[in-house]
């Protein structure tokens, strides 16, 4: 509760610079996140399929963006 | 594209490329940009640079950004002034050691590696900045402005080591 309202109150009167910055940020670590955990899956052995149900993408989508990592 | 860079600027890519190719990087990353403009530096640059910004401060400080998932001490600086703290997902990262660029892709032939779209940018970018500046060609400080201008992780990168677009501008006497 503390954290939301906190978070709002950040994003509503934070400088531009910081909160683009963050954004950005948080693009590549969610790039390098997706990249850990469906490693993680894989060598948990978990098939395509399910990984891609689970991320919300197509079995394609997945396959071809993480099959070389 | 290249041909008003000044020769400085065009050693200073070659020798980004060459780099790249000996972190055996798949694409040729803005961090490769700085340590051409770095290690071809002239009187400009180097008073620009300052004596904090060296390859080693450079090579630690990428480093250790890459082990956080790609985020400088100023990205998680930003993070945090948004209330955002992201701490335990990097250190779950950190402990993985990410591999990613242990491996990297080898090509048949092998010869040609592509700018990455971040130093793509910083090239085109630094055009738009030297004809800001009304300069005549462009400079290896003109693709440090725009890599700082950017706002990806070499100019959090920057940061960290004390230079901003802003310092950087008045260093060069523009404003």
């Amino acid at each position: 509760m503390t954290d939301t309202t906190e978070l709002v109150t950040a994003a509503a009167g934070a400088d531009p610079a910081d909160g683009l910055r963050a954004v950005a940020a948080l693009r590549r670590l969610l790039e390098h996140l997706e990249a850990a955990q469906v490693r993680n899956a894989r060598e948990q052995g978990w098939p395509w399929q399910r990984i891609a149900v689970e991320l919300g993408v197509t079995r394609q989508a997945v396959h071809k963006k993480h099959r070389r990592s | 594209m290249f041909e008003k860079f000044s020769r400085r600027t065009v050693r200073a890519v070659h020798t980004a490329v060459r780099t790249a190719q000996q972190d055996d990087s798949p694409t040729i990353e803005e961090e490769h940009l700085l340590f051409g403009i770095l290690s071809e530096a002239g009187p400009v640059s180097r008073r620009v640079l300052g004596s904090r910004i060296t390859p080693e401060a450079l090579r630690e400080a990428f480093a250790r950004a890459r082990r956080r998932g790609d985020l400088s001490e100023t990205d998680m600086a930003a993070l945090r002034r948004m209330g955002i703290d992201v701490r335990s997902a990097t250190a779950a990262l950190e402990w993985r050691d990410e591999p990613r660029r242990a491996r990297p892709r080898r090509r048949f032939g092998g010869g040609h590696r592509p700018f990455s779209p971040d130093s793509k940018r910083a090239l085109s970018g630094a055009v738009a900045e030297a004809r800001e500046m009304g300069a005549r060609r462009i400079e290896d400080v003109h693709v440090l402005l725009a890599v700082l201008r950017g706002g990806g992780l070499a100019s959090g990168v920057l940061t960290d080591l004390g230079l901003d677009y802003q310092a950087v501008r008045r260093a060069l006497g523009g404003g």
